[in-house]
């Protein structure tokens, strides 16, 4: 018996994780048996070795697999030959050097759109404290979703930079509160800087309480101004990573038309295109408060977006066997305790 | 309720009342107290002119000092107050009155040197011979009496410092007296403009109770910006010192043991030199100074002269990366010139190191640098010397110095502490090849850097404020330049 | 703005009266230089690595290698580009003016080696390798497989040195590691290159397996991608094949009692056209 892992609650598996979206997908799509496998929203990261979900635990042989790549690969040997109607089998149905792209456009995926989603879950103000925030309290049972959300936050105000967002200091309080985080990426040649928005701020001192007051509307208005530029970036990044799918799609299919998108190899899904829809399915969620992607892509590439759409409901339309977690599975504080104690290892 | 409260304004009405009082003393009561005043000092200075004539006319009358007492001495170890006392306590014969007040006198300064009182006062009490005794009156017995008010134990304490150039913050816990013979525990926590963080912790103690010799021990972690390197370091170790504090003697010793990790990290320099010494060095070294200073004050004599000449030997395991032998002479004399109501102080400073290792160069963290507003005025800071891509990377061997004329400010009182300063520098500073001594040596003999200037001084108890007027008058072409107005603080000036 | 009087403003201008010749700098660095054609412009380049070992070819030429996988495919790359060959012990080619130099890491502005130091008449530039990605591929492939290369098999090589501690990788390592407080240091700033830390905060967090049980993951995949790398290797870029050189080299010759080691020896036709093609700079 297969148990994934995942983000989540009930049936639904939350947009906090795309990595975690696309894993049940495909689990439930690649076995037609129900008892072959089951997804279990425990939200609990001590069950994964590397503390991150998703985990996929081999109950038979007690071997963990962590992450979508690792996962994807697995239940593509697991499955064998079975002709899926849906969900390609890289090891049988692709060429070595369809299978070097895939695993390219994955790894383009969980190390950089992978920052875009955590820009509009967290640093996205409207979308973190009008919605993910809240989250958490369906996910997790007290006191413990006090501080997850705040741990998650804390990772997405160093991470986001490393693709070049959220850059410029926020807020006039924060007195470099962030650490200075080195780009491990320089976007010379992909106009993505233009308009020189990485002017250096120089902080100024209040004089009296009045100039103090003045500084605060400044530095609100300033942040404000940041977070529009900000999401400008962030949908600039969104869409030339996008391109990349688009080149590659073009590349295989021969099609000199621009912007046109399906399916990337042949008719069905490769485990990136799965990828990339869960991406694209947390980034555009229904829910979300500010839908500024949603409203981007739909507005620049309605014709993607409505393909896209289209898969992500033909991934949705099979309803799988989730179950709630029990026992030491559940996060609480009880067995967080154990698992510190070392009374209970998973 | 309301009554209480009437009572209490009754109450703070007339204690105000009463110091208001104090506060204001009538004509008549001032003039009172001027008088009582006058009548005091009187006494005091006829007490002074009789004791002074008692002790000179009984200078040899012999005495015996039967036991010393010593008040709270609770905190004190027994044997430390035995070595203390030693000089009063050795012989049971009877000695001299200039030698028992020499002695007192010593004890006192031990007392004081060490910072183990906050007061001392000494009282010298006359005993009555017992029956038996064999000497019958020849010699007085006394019995000295050390009434002290102990320091406080322990003591935490914020500020800041300034230093030459620099300034910082720091929080200090300090253990005094710890084990009753004058050790003390300090540790100091320090955040600055050049220094990025620094944590020391300083364990200090006389040498066998005798407060003439002094072992400190320091073990410190801190991180310091290089500005003139463009890089930062980062030293790690222990310091062990050994010196003397004699009050006899103008001439003191220091030696000095240091063990340290240094990291250097650069920060934006492009000079090669700087690229190529980034990283992890163990320093560790032997160092001697021998120091003799009887100027009348640190940062402004107009009296006495001071030399001091260092060596250090470093490079005492196989593991240290750049071991060299390094040498300073420093000189300082001043001269009156009452005619002029002005003092000059004329100093002089040079230094070589010698690179010992097969690299046949030396660390750019121990080479010497020269220059700035408390050294050869006129230039930035490290400003003089060779330089690459803006980096100052230090010299071999160096030669500076100064001359300044200290006057007093015409129309104002010769106590003030605000004078006039009129000076002029110089100083060459160049990097040494060891395959061609003479070259080098040779350089040294021209082409200086010289400066000249006038300004103001304000000379305050903790350090030396100047602003001045300086204009360079040869430069090298790499050397950082400074025309115009320059500030200047610190402890040591040329 | 105050406007400074003239008669001040002149005398400014005098001072100083003399000006003597600049101080001469005689540090000496030891670089090994490329060998080729010296071009007659004054710009050259230096690349900073933490160390430069001989290595012995089948053509009996000592040829002087850094011993990190990326610097290795930087200098095979700049050669390449530079029509340049590495820098050899007998130095019977023609020396070009650029160098390799050995750093310690602490010498780069983000603590990070490769760098490169470009001089072009009196002005310097250093650039730091890890942190550039170069986004010149035409080819939609070619970039897929770069990208993956840079950050995948960076990661496994950080991975490695937080797991195994290799000895005589960093410059001065051996010489004063009293003590081996360079060790303990130098894990400590690794696991900040390319922003390690960061983006994996989760492994930090808790002492213990986590590390190692990522390094096992990160090793399994790496088996996977070097099985299709290696079977298409012959369809690859230049600047690809060159930089999987300098990692299946270095993982061969100087890890091969790491795991790394152990996975790189089932690839021996990947490893043998690797050698083959570092001989021929």
């Amino acid at each position: 018996m297969l148990k994934l892992h995942v983000w989540g609650v009930n049936s639904q598996v939350s947009i906090i994780s795309p990595e975690c979206v696309a894993s049940s997908w495909l689990l439930i799509n690649q076995f037609n048996n129900e008892d072959q496998y089951e997804i279990i929203t425990s939200c609990n990261t001590n069950l994964s070795d590397l503390h991150t979900l998703p985990v996929l635990i081999d109950s038979d042989t007690n071997e963990k697999y962590h992450g979508y790549e690792e996962i994807s690969t697995f239940i593509d040997e697991f499955s064998g030959k079975k002709n899926n109607k849906l969900i390609l089998s890289q090891s049988q149905d692709l060429s070595i050097r369809e299978k070097l792209i895939n695993i390219g456009l994955i790894h383009q995926l969980i190390s950089k759109v992978e920052y875009i989603n955590q820009y509009n879950l967290y640093i996205n103000n409207r979308n973190y404290e009008g919605y993910v925030r809240k989250l958490f309290q369906n996910y997790l049972p007290f006191p413990m979703m006090y501080n997850q959300p705040l741990k998650f936050y804390n990772q997405a105000q160093l991470q986001v930079p490393l693709i070049g967002l959220n850059r410029g200091k926020v807020g006039f309080f924060s007195l470099s509160a962030t650490p200075e985080v080195a780009e491990t990426e320089y976007f010379k040649g992909e106009d993505l800087d233009e308009g020189g928005d990485e002017i250096e701020e120089v902080e100024t001192k209040p004089l009296s309480a009045l100039h103090e007051r003045q500084l605060i509307k400044k530095s609100k208005e300033k942040s404000l101004l940041q977070e529009s530029q900000n999401s400008l970036k962030c949908m600039n990044l969104l869409h030339s990573y996008l391109d990349i799918f688009f080149k590659t799609y073009q590349e295989f299919n021969g099609t000199e038309e621009k912007r046109k998108f399906g399916y990337i190899f042949k008719e069905k899904f490769s485990s990136s295109e799965v990828l990339l829809y869960g991406y694209i399915y947390c980034l555009t969620f229904e829910e979300l408060p500010d839908r500024f992607l949603n409203n981007y892509l739909n507005h620049k590439l309605p014709e993607t977006l409505k393909f896209i759409n289209q898969s992500i409901n033909e991934l949705n339309k099979k309803k799988g066997n989730f179950r709630p977690p029990k026992g030491d599975e559940i996060p609480n504080l009880w067995n967080e305790v154990k698992y510190w104690t070392r009374l209970v290892e998973y | 309720m309301s009554l209480d409260h009437e009572e209490d304004m009754l109450d703070r009405l007339s204690r105000s009342k009463s110091s208001l009082d104090q506060n204001k003393p009538s004509k008549e009561e001032q003039a009172l107290r001027d008088l009582q005043l006058e009548k005091e000092q009187l006494i005091i200075q006829q007490n002074k002119q009789y004791l002074e004539d008692l002790f000179k006319d009984n200078a040899t009358q012999p005495i015996k000092i039967k036991n010393v007492q010593i008040t709270n001495s609770q905190d004190f170890r027994d044997s430390f107050l035995q070595a203390q006392f030693k000089s009063l306590l050795t012989t049971n014969k009877p000695i001299t009155l200039t030698q028992m007040l020499d002695s007192v006198e010593s004890v006192s300064t031990s007392f004081i040197k060490l910072n183990l009182v906050e007061n001392l006062l000494v009282t010298i009490n006359p005993i009555q011979p017992s029956l038996f005794s064999r000497d019958n009156g020849s010699s007085i017995n006394l019995v000295p009496i050390f009434n002290i008010i102990p320091i406080k134990k322990f003591s935490a304490k914020t500020g800041t410092n300034i230093g030459n150039g620099e300034g910082d913050g720091y929080i200090q816990f300090q253990l005094r007296n710890l084990l009753g013979g004058g050790e003390n525990l300090t540790f100091d926590a320090t955040t600055g403009t050049k220094t990025k963080s620094s944590y020391l912790l300083n364990y200090n103690t006389p040498i066998l109770n005798n407060a003439d010799y002094i072992n400190e021990n320091l073990f410190y972690i801190n991180t310091r910006k290089l500005d003139h390197l463009q890089s930062e370091v980062t030293t790690q170790g222990f310091s062990n010192k050994i010196y003397t504090q004699y009050d006899h003697s103008k001439l003191n010793h220091e030696f000095i043991v240091e063990n340290f990790w240094k990291i250097l990290q650069n920060k934006g320099s492009k000079s090669l030199t700087i690229l190529n010494q980034s990283g992890s060095q163990l320093k560790s070294s032997i160092i001697y100074n021998l120091i003799y200073d009887s100027r009348n004050n640190v940062h402004l004599p107009n009296m006495g002269r001071y030399f001091r000449f260092g060596m250090e030997y470093s490079g005492l395991f196989k593991f240290n990366k750049y071991p060299f032998i390094k040498s300073i002479v420093e000189s300082q004399f001043t001269y009156k010139l009452p005619a002029l109501s002005s003092s000059l102080i004329v100093t002089n400073k040079a230094g070589i190191i010698y690179p010992l290792g097969d690299k046949s160069q030396t660390s750019v963290l121990d080479r010497f640098y020269i220059g700035g507003p408390n050294d050869v005025r006129s230039f930035t800071l490290n400003g003089l010397g060779p330089k690459d891509y803006n980096s100052s990377l230090g010299g071999d061997i160096f030669l500076n110095g100064g001359v300044s004329l200290i006057s007093n400010i015409p129309g104002v009182s010769s106590d003030s502490n605000f004078k006039l300063h009129n000076f002029i520098n110089y100083g060459k500073l160049v990097s040494m090849n060891k395959n061609d001594l003479t070259t080098s040596f040779k350089k040294l003999t021209n082409q200086y850097s010289i400066s000249i200037g006038f300004g103001i001084l304000y000379n305050h108890p903790m350090a030396r404020f100047e602003l001045n007027f300086v204009l360079p008058v040869t430069a090298n072409r790499t050397d950082s330049i400074r025309k115009g107005i320059q500030y200047g603080i610190g402890v040591t000036f040329l | 703005m105050v406007k400074v009087p003239e008669p001040i403003e002149r005398l400014f201008d005098t001072v100083p009266i003399i000006t003597y010749p600049k101080e001469e700098i005689i540090d000496h660095i030891d670089q090994f230089y490329f060998e080729g054609e010296n071009k007659t412009n004054d710009d050259s380049f230096k690349l900073g690595v933490h160390q430069v070992i001989p290595y012995q070819g089948s053509d009996e030429r000592i040829r002087y290698i850094p011993n990190d996988p990326i610097s290795l495919g930087y200098a095979l790359w700049l050669a390449h580009k530079n029509n340049l060959k590495l820098p050899t012990k007998d130095g019977k080619g023609q020396s070009s003016n650029n160098s390799i130099i050995q750093l310690s890491y602490h010498a780069a502005p983000d603590q990070q080696l490769p760098i490169l130091i470009e001089d072009s008449n009196e002005s310097r530039n250093i650039i730091s390798l890890t942190a550039v990605k170069k986004s010149d591929h035409t080819n939609i492939e070619s970039k897929l497989i770069t990208d993956l290369i840079d950050s995948k098999f960076i990661d496994l090589w950080i991975l490695c040195l937080l797991n195994e501690h290799p000895n005589h990788i960093f410059k001065d390592e051996d010489e004063d590691d009293l003590f081996h407080l360079n060790k303990y240091y130098n894990s400590y700033e690794v696991a900040n290159w390319k922003a390690f830390k960061i983006r994996y905060p989760n492994l930090f967090q808790i002492s213990g397996t986590s590390i190692k049980t990522f390094y096992k993951s990160e090793l399994k995949s790496f088996n996977q991608n070097l099985q299709l790398l290696s079977s298409n290797f012959i369809n690859l870029d230049m600047s690809l094949k060159l930089k999987l050189v300098g990692y299946v080299i270095i993982f061969d010759k100087y890890l091969s009692d790491t795991e790394i080691g152990i996975i790189i020896k089932n690839y021996p036709s990947l490893i043998k056209s690797s050698y083959k093609l570092l001989e021929k700079y």
